[in-house]
């Protein structure tokens, strides 16, 4: 029983503190170009002002198009329930590391269909480079998730990586360890849409991969958008801190241990955050078809790390 | 007559009186009807296959025929009725749907449809070489008899590349039935005692090639794409599930039942280099094509290849581990055929729906139909998110149990090592491009603007043809969201059928449970839903944002142009050619031409010889069904003499 | 004076064919009304200094059009067609180039008041077909605060195949208002032909009226010192443009804040951000002090390093050294074949600088370099705008060492006959034509850089991908509303 309110406490934890982690990773941005910039509390600000405001639809889209939002805040809201957080018990077999990277495939074939919605070209722009990206995005982060479980020794279970990593103690920083979360990395920047992959700041639909796709939600829609789009960021962060570098996060459901388990995943998060805004503020962003050799990269890396893990 | 005999009169007699029916003159609609009715029966006969293996029991019977022809003996064992029932299953809809597209029922071809159905049936309970033999041959003969209507070559090629493998099962089986000393299909446990492992590889390796003809095997896919563009919509959709089906299931049987796995590290990676291959080149393929069947072409290509690597991964289980993980790959294989056979059904029924309502093939000119026919649309996008395996729809649950069982397996020998993320790494590649080919297969034909003024036009869909599609669209989400029992049966059918070990089902049931994916989902979409009724905000309908222009049918994306960043990326693999003529003051002209390496390289050669041997054999041909008829009853009988005399 | 030559329709084409093998090029070409002065086409050429003007008296509004044998006269073909209403059959095919509501039965620059009723000129459609070929339309309007403008891309993916421009939104009838008003207004419209390029266009005005009048000196030297600011402000907003457009928003923030300093810079000195009412035909308006002048020296000593700082940012992220690199090539044959003007055609290797060709003002007396680079790319374009930065400095330097107390203005004697203003503007040659007759002008023709070098831009373009557009653009940085007038 507590488990599950667990559970569910670190699933509502993330969906509240994904605008945070936005409004910190632009604020700290705006910090580097000597400009004040909003506050960090704006994303909130934005997602109350879209909530308010009616919607304009296309006439040409179809159900789908209403439906999508929910969706993608569905399996986003799924994904933060699988998680852990602050805790490493997770709720359920809701399923496992494949499942995790299916759901995020789920999120974005609604986002790509969403994007063919409409019939702007701007939309297929998006949807079609988006699609370029995944199909080397998702090879690499099942294989850096997979040479976690190998390194953890723990099948494909979820929760059961940081307590394993935990246990290992040192033993866990090795090379996989680092190969693993380096692919890891690029592909939570490819994943989100970030600089060198894609500018979020970006007001120019021509080179426009995740907002092209979003050019035709407008008020909740929109709102449940971008929300679900915060969180799969917030998500992919908490996954680097709890998966990768799991120290700190509470294996029992003591009260200090949760606490503890809670400030170190925050101060993770805000790291997390600032070296995205520091990446993002040093490099500019890649040539479109530059995009697939980083993401090799990763692959690369993180078949690796698996390789590494079996023959070191 | 026993409990088997019954049954299986009432599975193959309507089915049988169906065909002879056809030969009746008189009123051709009816008659086909008739001979439909009397399939479908068969049909739902053979859906209760698995019930009532179990509750009869129905047991191995023979059926001595004579001196002659030798002992035809069936049995039912579950992991063959459980194929049964569900082929008879996406069979039924089928003929449902056929029943509802009178111009599509022709009295020949539903004869030939109530043969197929006899030959997979006893194909697949088949307990002697010969049955099986000439039951393959029939399916073989009848789906080539039931493309009447695509281009001859087309024809021809799957004839001679399907017969090209038929052929090589025959001298496996043969080689089996000489080796055993008997043509008894239940008296062969394996093969490791009575000769070297190396002709049990080496046959194994064989019968991956033979029945690797029918399901799309790299490089056996060419007759694929375009038999599936040209012939008509039931027969491709029979040949790609039920057909399949069949070969899956007896590749699986002589593979870990009639041979028996051989000691041989070797054997598997070949497979496993070719279906990996194949599943990844078909995904690739797929990505390019401008007609929905043809992508649905090579989207069977790519599932079988994955199927076929699955069925390899067991072989390379069962020799490094004993048949620790076998069980559970194989239940994996089994369960994506049975996926595939639902979901493609359904893609492919769905594609000829759109043809017979709208008249429009190719996706340039579609795009807008959700708009126009809803319902269909929503069968569709289950279908779509089924191929692309979106959780919680049923080819997510297989393709987890994939790689779920891969990545279950760890560390193991060095083979295992360096294959395992390999394997994983193709599973991934090739889902996501399939995924990828199939959102665009929707995204074209279903959202965005019409590019056609046929799509606006497009009739009304009548009930006889959305009765079988929600069939198999609900099908195809009950199968992802009650996955876990229907695992648990097949992994339960797979250990009693053939010789590996049982499953373990906790690695299944312990870290999946699709109906709490989908009941979670749901929740949040119901919630969100409900909120937002409660608090309701105007929706504005405009126009879509056109920068201030407006936007006529050429501005939006086309699918070429959508796939065309991953043409780019892996350039060299598509071997396009494009070209633009800038004609001065006239229309610039833009052309973009793909070849497949292994058409040109392989099999127009090949294809060349074919043709010339064709323009031969044509003259055998008369259109008459009588005639074709009597050719197969030649066939068969040149084949059971020449057996019997061996 | 120049000298002018009155060649006959039918041997136009002859002419200037020959004329452009002798390595004039076309600078300006338009149509006259019938009135003061005969029915005609004004073909004005130059080979450096040398200008030589061409008239050809027509009888009718229809003549063989020139322009499939002479590119460099095709954007003027069509502008004639489309604002003098010359031939009126010319193919619609060509689209909008200047002008998105026309007239019905009347052209913008008749003598006759025009009508109410206007027309909106669609835009023409698909020309390119093949295999999942489509358009992409993009404008008039626009995600960002930028000009208005459409361009419609014939792609099939993400290489572009073809692009078309299509201006004409901010046409505001310039050229027409030049006609009447007194002097003073007209330096103030011709100020807000493009707000950037107010310094040069005032200055190519103030040319234009000016004939053979000697302008103190004084005056001449600060001319130049306000024309190489404003080429200064520009080419820092170019160039952070083109790191913005990547995405590298530090140097784009840094190059930012340089230009809002000079911009400063400019209102200290001129009271203007964009020192417009500085410059007036026969001198400059206003005297700056010491202390400004004193001023300029300090920031424009600043600015080369910070220059420096800019491009060594911008060249140690190998993003974008990769973005930048071989991208939106404007190859020398197109350069030279389409008379691309300014950093862009310098950048494809061709070495056009008026102030070098033809010096005005004090371009005579300073040296300074002309920055050229073959490759044509956007960072070519990039390297010749940062290399004029520093050599502007370097001019203004110079001038403020030359700088003497003497008068500011002259009384200016308009004679009749062609006055021609032609400056280098930060984009390229900037010429300004004035049909002057009885001491009126009867036709007043601005030919701005982005006039020509849009069509530079479409050709530049065919083989990069839709993405990097914006930065192709960008590294133009053309003006929307200098080419629509």
């Amino acid at each position: 029983m507590m488990s599950i309110l667990v559970s569910a406490i670190q699933a509502v934890f993330l969906i509240a503190v994904s605008p945070l982690i936005t409004g910190i990773v632009k604020k700290v941005k705006a910090l580097m170009q000597h400009r004040r910039g909003a506050d960090i509390l704006q994303p909130y600000r934005d997602l109350a002002k879209l909530l308010r405001k009616d919607e304009t639809v296309s006439e040409s889209t179809s159900f789908l198009f209403r439906v999508i939002p929910f969706v993608c805040m569905a399996a986003m809201t799924l994904l933060a329930f699988m998680t852990p957080v602050f805790f490493t018990g997770i709720l359920a077999p809701y399923g496992d590391i494949v499942t995790l990277v299916y759901l995020f495939t789920l999120y974005r074939f609604c986002m790509v269909l969403g994007g063919l919605e409409g019939g702007s070209v701007f939309g297929g722009m998006g949807s079609s480079r988006e699609m370029m990206m995944s199909v080397l995005i998702e090879p690499a982060l099942l294989l850096a998730l997979m040479s976690m479980c190998v390194l953890s020794n723990g099948g494909t279970d979820i929760s059961s990586i940081p307590t394993l990593l935990i246990a290992l103690g040192s033993a866990a920083f090795c090379p996989a360890l680092l190969l693993a979360a380096a692919s890891f990395a690029i592909t939570l920047v490819a994943e989100n849409a970030r600089i060198p992959f894609d500018n979020p700041a970006t007001h120019l639909e021509l080179t426009m991969i995740h907002e092209g796709m979003l050019l035709e939600y407008s008020g909740r829609g929109l709102a449940l958008m971008e929300l679900s789009s915060e969180m799969r960021l917030t998500i992919f962060m908490t996954m680097l801190g709890t998966m990768f570098f799991p120290w700190g996060i509470s294996t029992t459901l003591e009260g200090l241990d949760l606490l503890v388990g809670l400030v170190a995943i925050l101060v993770k998060l805000v790291v997390f955050a600032f070296l995205l805004a520091v990446l993002e503020s040093s490099i500019s962003k890649s040539r479109l078809f530059k995009t697939p050799n980083m993401l090799t990269a990763s692959f690369v890396l993180a078949l690796l790390a698996i390789i590494s893990l079996y023959i070191l | 007559m026993s409990d088997s005999e019954l049954y299986i009169a009432l599975l193959l007699l309507p089915a049988l009186i169906g065909a002879v029916a056809t030969l009746l003159p008189g009123k051709k609609i009816l008659i086909s009807r008739i001979s439909l009715v009397l399939c479908a029966v068969s049909c739902v006969v053979g859906a209760l296959s698995y019930t009532a293996a179990y509750r009869l029991p129905l047991e191995s019977m023979s059926l001595d025929i004579g001196p002659l022809v030798g002992g035809y003996s069936v049995s039912f064992d579950s992991l063959s009725t459980a194929m049964m029932s569900m082929s008879s299953i996406v069979y039924l809809l089928t003929l449902v749907h056929l029943l509802s597209c009178p111009e599509r029922c022709e009295k020949g071809n539903c004869g030939f449809i109530c043969l197929l159905f006899m030959a997979v049936m006893l194909a697949m309970c088949a307990n002697s070489i010969i049955l099986l033999l000439v039951a393959w041959e029939m399916v073989t003969l009848t789906t080539f008899l039931m493309t009447k209507g695509s281009d001859e070559v087309y024809r021809w090629r799957y004839f001679t590349i399907t017969h090209f493998g038929g052929l090589i099962i025959m001298c496996v089986f043969g080689a089996l039935w000489y080796l055993y000393g008997t043509c008894d299909l239940s008296a062969m446990t394996g093969l490791g005692v009575i000769t070297d492992g190396l002709v049990s590889a080496g046959l194994i390796l064989l019968l991956f090639i033979g029945f690797g003809t029918k399901l799309g095997l790299v490089p056996f896919h060419a007759w694929m794409p375009d038999l599936y563009s040209t012939a008509p919509v039931h027969s491709v959709t029979l040949l790609s599930t039920v057909c399949s089906n069949v070969a899956i299931l007896l590749l699986m049987k002589s593979t870990f039942l009639w041979i028996g796995v051989p000691d041989n590290t070797y054997l598997p990676i070949v497979i496993l280099t070719l279906a990996a291959f194949g599943s990844v080149w078909g995904a690739m393929e797929s990505l390019i094509q401008t007609e929905p069947r043809r992508i649905l072409a090579y989207s069977s290509m790519e599932n079988m290849s994955m199927v076929i690597l699955c069925l390899a991964m067991g072989i390379l289980f069962e020799v490094e581990f004993e048949g620790d993980l076998t069980a559970l790959m194989l239940a994996a294989a089994m369960l994506h055929t049975i996926n595939h056979a639902f979901f493609k059904s359904l893609m492919l029924l769905n594609v000829g729906t759109i043809e017979k309502l709208t008249g429009e093939r190719n996706i340039d000119r579609m795009g807008g139909l959700a708009l126009f026919l809803p319902l269909l649309s929503m069968f569709a996008l289950i279908g779509t998110l089924s191929m692309a395996a979106i959780p919680p729809m049923n080819g997510f649950v297989s393709e987890w149990l994939m790689i779920k069982t891969v990545v279950t397996a760890g560390t193991g020998t060095s083979v295992l090592n360096v294959l395992l993320p390999i394997i994983v790494a193709v599973l991934g590649v090739c889902g996501t491009m399939a995924a990828v080919s199939y959102a665009r297969l929707y995204g074209f034909v279903f959202l965005g603007r019409p590019r056609s003024e046929s799509m606006r036009e497009a009739r009304p869909m009548g009930k006889g043809l959305s009765v079988p599609l929600a069939l198999l669209a609900a099908a195809c989400v009950f199968l992802g969201i009650f996955a876990v029992p229907v695992v648990r049966k097949i992994a339960v059918a797979i250990s009693d059928t053939l010789t590996v070990a049982p499953v373990d089902m906790g690695i299944v049931s312990e870290a999946l449970d699709p109906a709490l994916i989908a009941v979670v989902l749901a929740l949040v979409c119901i919630v969100l839903y409900g909120l937002f009724r409660l608090f309701r905000k105007d929706k504005v309908k405009v126009s879509t944002w056109d920068c201030g222009t407006e936007l006529n049918k050429d501005m939006q994306y086309s699918s070429e142009g959508f796939s065309q960043p991953l043409v780019r990326v892996f350039h060299p693999f598509y071997g396009d050619t494009a070209e633009v003529k800038d004609v001065r003051g006239g229309t610039d002209t833009y052309h973009i031409r793909f070849t497949e390496p292994f058409i040109r390289h392989i099999l127009n050669p090949v294809g060349k010889a074919v043709d010339l041997l064709s323009v031969h054999v044509e003259r055998m041909q008369s259109g008459n069904i009588q005639a074709y008829l009597a050719y197969l009853l030649v066939t068969l009988i040149v084949i059971l003499l020449a057996v019997r005399f061996i | 004076m120049n000298p002018e030559f009155v060649v006959p329709i039918d041997r136009l084409q002859e002419r200037l064919q020959l004329k452009l093998i002798d390595g004039y090029g076309i600078m300006c070409m338009y149509a006259v009304e019938e009135g003061k002065m005969s029915r005609g086409i004004r073909t004005v050429l130059r080979r450096d200094a040398e200008i030589l003007s061409l008239f050809t008296p027509l009888e009718s509004d229809t003549y063989d059009m020139i322009h499939t044998e002479v590119p460099q006269t095709r954007p003027y073909e069509r502008e004639m067609h489309e604002m003098s209403g010359l031939n009126p059959h010319m193919a619609e095919h060509y689209g909008p180039q200047r002008l998105q509501w026309a007239y019905k039965d009347a052209y913008p620059l008749q003598k006759a008041s025009l009508p109410e009723e206007r027309v909106f000129r669609p835009i023409p459609d698909n020309r390119m077909e093949g295999d999942g070929i489509f358009e992409i339309p993009v404008g008039p309007v626009h995600a960002g605060i930028i000009e208005p403008g459409h361009f419609r891309f014939s792609v099939a993916g993400e290489p572009i195949l073809k692009l078309r421009t299509h201006m004409g939104y901010t046409y505001r009838g310039i050229e027409k208002l030049m006609e009447g008003f007194t002097e003073t207004d007209r330096t103030r419209i011709i100020e807000r032909v493009s707000g950037d390029t107010a310094v040069a266009n005032a200055l190519a005005y103030a040319h234009a009226m000016e004939g053979e009048t000697e302008v103190p000196e004084r005056a001449r030297l600060l001319r130049t010192i306000f024309a190489e600011l404003e080429r200064i402000y520009c080419h820092f907003g170019d160039i952070g443009g083109i790191a913005q457009d990547t995405g590298f928003s530090v140097p784009a923030a840094y190059a930012a804040g340089i230009k809002e300093k000079i911009l400063r810079l400019n209102e200290i000195i001129g009271g203007h951000r964009f020192l417009m009412g500085t410059i007036v035909p026969g001198g400059v308006r206003r005297d700056i002090s010491d202390d400004s002048l004193r001023e300029i020296q300090n920031r424009i000593l600043k600015v080369s390093f910070d220059i420096e700082e800019l491009v060594g940012m911008m060249e140690g992220s190998s993003f974008l050294m990769d973005r930048v690199e071989t991208t939106g090539v404007l190859t020398h044959k197109d350069a030279v074949e389409y008379r691309a003007l300014g950093p862009a055609a310098r950048a494809s290797g061709v070495k056009t600088d008026v102030r070098k060709e033809r010096p005005y003002d004090a371009y005579g007396d300073v040296g300074f370099r002309v920055f050229t680079r073959e490759k044509g790319d956007v960072y070519s374009r990039m390297l010749v705008k940062a290399g004029e930065i520093v050599e502007s400095t370097s001019i203004i330097n110079q001038c403020l060492d030359q700088i003497r107390p003497g008068p500011l203005r002259t009384e200016v004697r308009t004679a009749d006959g062609l006055g021609l203003g032609i400056v280098e503007a930060p984009r390229g040659e900037l010429v300004h034509c004035a049909e002057i007759t009885e001491g009126e002008i009867w036709r007043y023709r601005i030919r701005d850089p982005s006039f020509i070098n849009w069509l530079a831009l479409e050709r530049a373009l065919p083989g990069n991908i839709v993405a990097d557009f914006p930065l192709v653009n960008k590294s133009f940085n053309l003006s929307y509303s200098g080419n629509d007038l």
